[in-house]
């Protein structure tokens, strides 16, 4: 055992072996209030892509997103659909510009993003499971790939 | 009198959009109900040789500087959205680029109001965009698709690029992604750029249309058709027509009354069909589309084209390849000489080069690079390699006196920088 933490270390300093970036899993949150307990990973795509404008009792979803060079949302969409931000803002483009469609609001920061969450019962966001207060209701969480 | 500084000829749309660029972040702006919004394009072309240089459109001016240019792709945009109630929305978009005749109504892209009384349907009243091809409503959005410009034999013809009316669309919500379907209807203003500079805007009516589009996270399937009448007539061919109606030049040259009334183009209609598919899955991006243009006007031949595209990401790099061609889809109109000794000639070459000079029939060949320099700026590589037709230059300023104008090559090389701001 002491050889294998030995190999380990020494890989680690070469960096062929990473030990591993600890990074807590995003979740997707909202307003306690709001009725909806759960979503499926098709239903938050859907709603992150504009392609559904409301949740699945009828009520309206109003997406919002984090800042966008934050770590957290290339992480999101990496996960969630496997594309970059780059391609995300090539696909928005598309239905901006053509007045098909408008993005998810970008707020700021997680202070923001909670506050906005809190503040109305029909916003939908995301955050790092590390950044959350209980304050909100998680309806759905991705988990880093292993 | 002493002349003031001496600055390169053609220098100032390419600076004007490059300080825009640089205060675009500044510009970008969003609150809770309204939204403003830019984007862009930089670009350098040069082409190889000089004698037939294109156009890309038939609204596009002849801009270049030798054999190259900063203005053909060249552009700035701005885009106003204001959600005015919780169904109602207003949007407004503006498009500086390099045109025969500025003017801001020929600026104005969009300007519309959009209802969404339920989730799935949406009604637009305005100007809007005729979506009968794939990237018809987005052409000048560079940052949305991969290439450097858009596949000219495919969406060069493509002159309507706006109207003024209403659409309709209704989405269905099925197991494996959207579908939405769209009728339009309303008329439309295109411009026509001649080679001398001048501009023609055409007054067409009745435009109507429709498309299909079924969507998901990996597919978009595309089909779209719509059809208008032209309501004026060329400036530009009205001498010929009527030195062509004649009728001392009917009794001589008799096939010349039968020419001047195909080539009328008031009452004329034109028709665009397309079909459309893209692929974009594990780093593999494959789309291509394929059309018929139906031109009743018979100096231009109605067309059959295509394109296909393979792309492979690599992070942010994206190195594609496109094959795209046009060619006409019938016989073109024969001109038969008229005897000899009457002093004809002059007459017969013009109308000759009416009937001959807008055909277009060539392939083309590109490969390309696109690098994600960040998450709303890219940049873009591409070399273009057309082999043209006897006659088939009529998405080309054809700079030789030669008719018919001969086979040829062209090689273009372009360099891009494309960008938007507030998403």
């Amino acid at each position: 055992m002491k050889r294998v933490l030995i190999l380990v270390s020494f890989l680690s300093l070469l960096g062929v072996c990473q030990p591993g970036e600890l990074q807590a899993d995003i979740v997707v949150i909202i307003h306690p209030d709001n009725p909806v307990e759960t979503l499926s990973q098709r239903q938050v795509i859907d709603i992150f892509m504009g392609r559904e404008v409301r949740f699945p009792n009828g009520a309206t979803a109003i997406p919002v997103d984090q800042a966008p060079n934050s770590p957290v949302r290339e992480r999101y969409y990496q996960q969630l659909i496997g594309k970059s931000i780059a391609q995300i803002n090539a696909y928005w483009a598309r239905l901006l510009f053509t007045g098909r469609a408008t993005p998810p609001r970008v707020l700021g920061s997680n202070e923001a993003v909670m506050d906005t969450v809190l503040n109305n019962r029909d916003v939908i966001a995301y955050i790092d499971r590390a950044d959350l207060t209980d304050q909100v209701k998680i309806i759905y969480t991705l988990q880093d790939a292993p | 009198m002493p002349n003031g500084p001496q600055y390169p000829r053609g220098w100032c749309l390419p600076c004007v959009i490059l300080l825009l660029l640089l205060a675009a972040p500044c510009l970008a702006f969003d609150a809770n109900s309204f939204r403003l919004s830019t984007f862009g394009t930089l670009s350098l072309s040069h082409v190889e040789p000089d004698d037939l240089l294109p156009r890309y459109g038939y609204d596009c001016p002849e801009n270049y500087e030798g054999r190259t240019t900063w203005k053909t792709h060249s552009l700035l945009g701005l885009q106003i959205d204001n959600q005015l109630s919780s169904t109602v929305n207003a949007t407004v978009q503006l498009i500086l680029k390099e045109r025969a005749e500025n003017s801001l109504s020929h600026s104005v892209e969009w300007a519309f109001l959009r209802w969404t009384p339920t989730n799935d349907l949406a009604i637009r009243l305005g100007r809007l965009s005729p979506d009968y091809y794939m990237l018809a409503d987005y052409r000048d959005i560079s940052f949305a698709y991969l290439w450097h410009h858009l596949p000219t034999e495919f969406y060069g013809p493509a002159l309507v690029h706006n109207f003024n009316g209403l659409d309709i669309s209704y989405t269905f919500r099925l197991t494996n992604g959207n579908l939405t379907a769209r009728l339009f209807g309303g008329n439309s203003k295109p411009q026509l750029a001649a080679s001398d500079g001048s501009a023609m805007t055409l007054d067409m009516k009745y435009l109507y249309g429709a498309s299909l589009n079924f969507e998901n996270d990996s597919w978009r399937l595309f089909a779209g058709f719509s059809r208008v009448k032209n309501n004026s007539e060329l400036d530009s061919t009205a001498p010929l027509l009527a030195a062509l109606d004649d009728p001392n030049v009917n009794s001589i040259w008799p096939q010349s009354a039968s020419l001047s009334h195909k080539a009328l183009f008031n009452e004329s209609h034109l028709a665009f069909y397309s079909l459309g598919i893209s692929y974009d899955h594990n780093n593999w991006l494959i789309q291509g589309e394929v059309g018929h243009l139906h031109f009743g006007w018979k100096p231009l031949a109605s067309t059959y084209n295509a394109y296909l595209s393979i792309a492979r990401r690599f992070a942010s790099y994206t190195p594609y390849i496109v094959f795209a061609m046009i060619e006409p889809s019938g016989d073109t109109q024969t001109v038969t000489p008229p005897p000899s000794g009457y002093g004809l000639e002059p007459l017969y070459n013009r109308t000759y080069a009416l009937f001959h000079s807008y055909n277009s029939d060539h392939k083309t060949i590109s490969l390309g690079l696109r690098k994600n320099i960040h998450t709303n700026l890219a940049l873009k590589v591409q070399w273009d390699h057309t082999w043209i037709e006897d006659d088939g230059s009529g998405l080309y300023f054809v700079e030789t006196d030669e008719r018919p104008v001969p086979s040829s090559t062209v090689d273009v090389f372009s360099l891009s920088l494309s960008w938007v701001f507030g998403l």
